[in-house]
């Protein structure tokens, strides 16, 4: 997965499908993200408009079957307001620049309310990347894509191991002879 | 109308006094109740829980007391009963789960 540009500067809302449930999330500054990321779990919920909520709240009081839809869904959608590749790193990002960069960032005049989720995350790898050798910068990319404990089956680097393996087997000397 | 698999699995406890028998809160009215908006609306949703899983009859009976004032149960009572409701129905799961 790649990441998506476009993404982390939109203002457009978000619409999603939540078990069933129409659900839009309309723009919100990082800063309100960054509130809402204590519990990301949810923020399809928490960070969508008045009527979605009440549609999702409605569903998860008198039919059930919604809690697990929304936890992908909001993992989900912090891949898509961001435009990160991933939703640990838009986590990751947005939790470096809510705790040891929050100074920096302030200091240099990022505002968390004056900017997109994917702005603010953007900004955050830059002060974390800048100036940083080559090697400081891969190993920083390397930690930050790595998924956390229990997601690694979501981790999908766009290489397709095995049309790898079969045109590695194409080259001579390579093949096992089969 | 609860949703519970299992409707013989049931929580008691007082409120205020008088005895009510709940059903458990499922997952996903767990979640809600952790994500409730303020004001009205999140109200009226979480007064929506207690009567589903109250049932129709004891829930009319508690609201009536609230309604009524005679035996000084207040609003800051229900919300109690749910947040105890809440706490047991989290046991009632994890224990599921074990």
């Amino acid at each position: 997965m790649t990441s998506d540009p476009y993404a982390m500067i939109s203002r457009t809302p978000v619409n999603l499908a939540v078990a069933g449930v129409r659900v839009e999330v309309p723009y919100a500054p990082a800063g309100a993200w960054m509130v809402e990321l204590r519990q990301p779990f949810t923020v399809a919920l928490t960070m969508s408009d008045t009527a979605s909520q009440d549609r999702l709240l409605d569903a998860m009081v008198e039919r059930g079957g919604v809690a697990g839809p929304l936890r992908t869904a909001s993992l989900d959608l912090l891949r898509q307001v961001s435009g990160r590749p991933f939703w640990w790193e838009t986590l990751r990002l947005a939790g470096l620049g809510a705790g040891d960069l929050l100074g920096e960032m302030t200091l240099r005049g990022v505002d968390p309310w004056s900017v997109s989720l994917g702005q603010w995350c953007s900004a955050v790898y830059a002060a974390c990347t800048r100036n940083a050798k080559l090697e400081d910068v891969l190993k920083f990319d390397a930690q930050l894509g790595f998924p956390p404990p229990g997601y690694e089956d979501e981790w999908d680097d766009g290489v397709d191991l095995d049309a790898t393996e079969a045109a590695m087997a194409n080259f001579a000397g390579l093949s096992n002879g089969g | 109308m609860g949703h519970m698999d299992d409707t013989s699995r049931t929580i008691k406890f007082q409120v205020k006094g008088k005895a009510y028998t709940f059903a458990p809160l499922t997952e996903d009215q767990q979640a809600a109740l952790l994500v409730m908006p303020r004001g009205i609306r999140g109200v009226q949703k979480v007064f929506r829980i207690l009567e589903i899983s109250l049932g129709p009859e004891q829930y009319d009976a508690l609201t009536d007391r609230i309604i009524d004032r005679d035996d000084t149960l207040a609003f800051g009572d229900a919300a109690k009963a749910v947040e105890r409701l809440l706490k047991e129905s989290a046991k009632t799961t994890d224990s599921d789960d074990e």
